[in-house]
């Protein structure tokens, strides 16, 4: 299998919620909330968008 | 049901530094209601439970009221203050005869994840993952999950 490639979504944007595809391949909306994300996916035909709040990838996770 | 691991790029001093992730969708609904939302978040093995931004639990319309609180201890003493809930969970890759739903707890932030926390969506922990799937992690191809078989 090849990687989910999320590095254009994160150098675009810096902060808020963003919509892709449920193969997240394709950006499909970005916003301050969720639910606004989640709007304009649906008015654009994705019923099913990946949702994500842009990451601090700065660090290292240990948990 | 197989997921690709998350390819992603960070910029410590200016210089790019490539990871893999373990981050893949996970479907979390409230019982019995229609909506679902599928967060990106980070499949942990190391939480014991699973954390979910607390604006997906509002968007889902989960009742805070009703919530156990707890307060979470994170590696190097960090707290997080969540709110638990039970939750329906689907699993599904969109290749599979059909997705893996279970019921199980999971702890919706009170607040906002920590600003400097890698993750800011989900973290799927022991409740809310690990008890009720199998999970075989093939780094940096591929996280394999399939339904847990009680002997």
């Amino acid at each position: 299998m090849s990687s989910v490639d999320l590095r254009k979504f994160l150098k675009k944007h810096k902060s808020g919620w963003l919509a892709l595809t449920p193969d997240n391949k394709k950006e499909v909306a970005s916003g301050k909330t969720l639910r606004e994300v989640i709007s304009v996916a649906k008015t654009k035909g994705v019923n099913r968008p990946s949702v994500f709040k842009i990451p601090n990838l700065e660090t290292y996770y240990v948990g | 049901m197989d997921f690709d691991y998350a390819l992603v790029t960070d910029w410590p001093k200016h210089k790019p530094r490539q990871r893999y992730l373990p981050w893949i969708n996970i479907g979390i609904k409230k019982p019995n209601a229609k909506e679902t939302i599928w967060p990106l978040g980070l499949v942990d093995s190391g939480a014991e439970i699973t954390v979910i931004d607390r604006e997906i639990g509002e968007e889902l319309g989960f009742n805070f009221k009703k919530a156990t609180k707890s307060l979470l201890t994170g590696f190097g003493g960090g707290k997080v203050e969540v709110l638990i809930l039970e939750a329906e969970f689907i699993i599904d890759d969109n290749k599979s005869k059909s997705p893996i739903i279970y019921k199980d707890l999971v702890g919706f932030t009170k607040n906002q994840f920590s600003l400097s926390h890698p993750q800011q969506t989900a973290i799927f922990g022991t409740i809310g993952l690990f008890r009720n799937v199998q999970v075989t992690f093939d780094y940096p191809r591929n996280i394999h999950i399939e339904r847990l078989i009680l002997k």
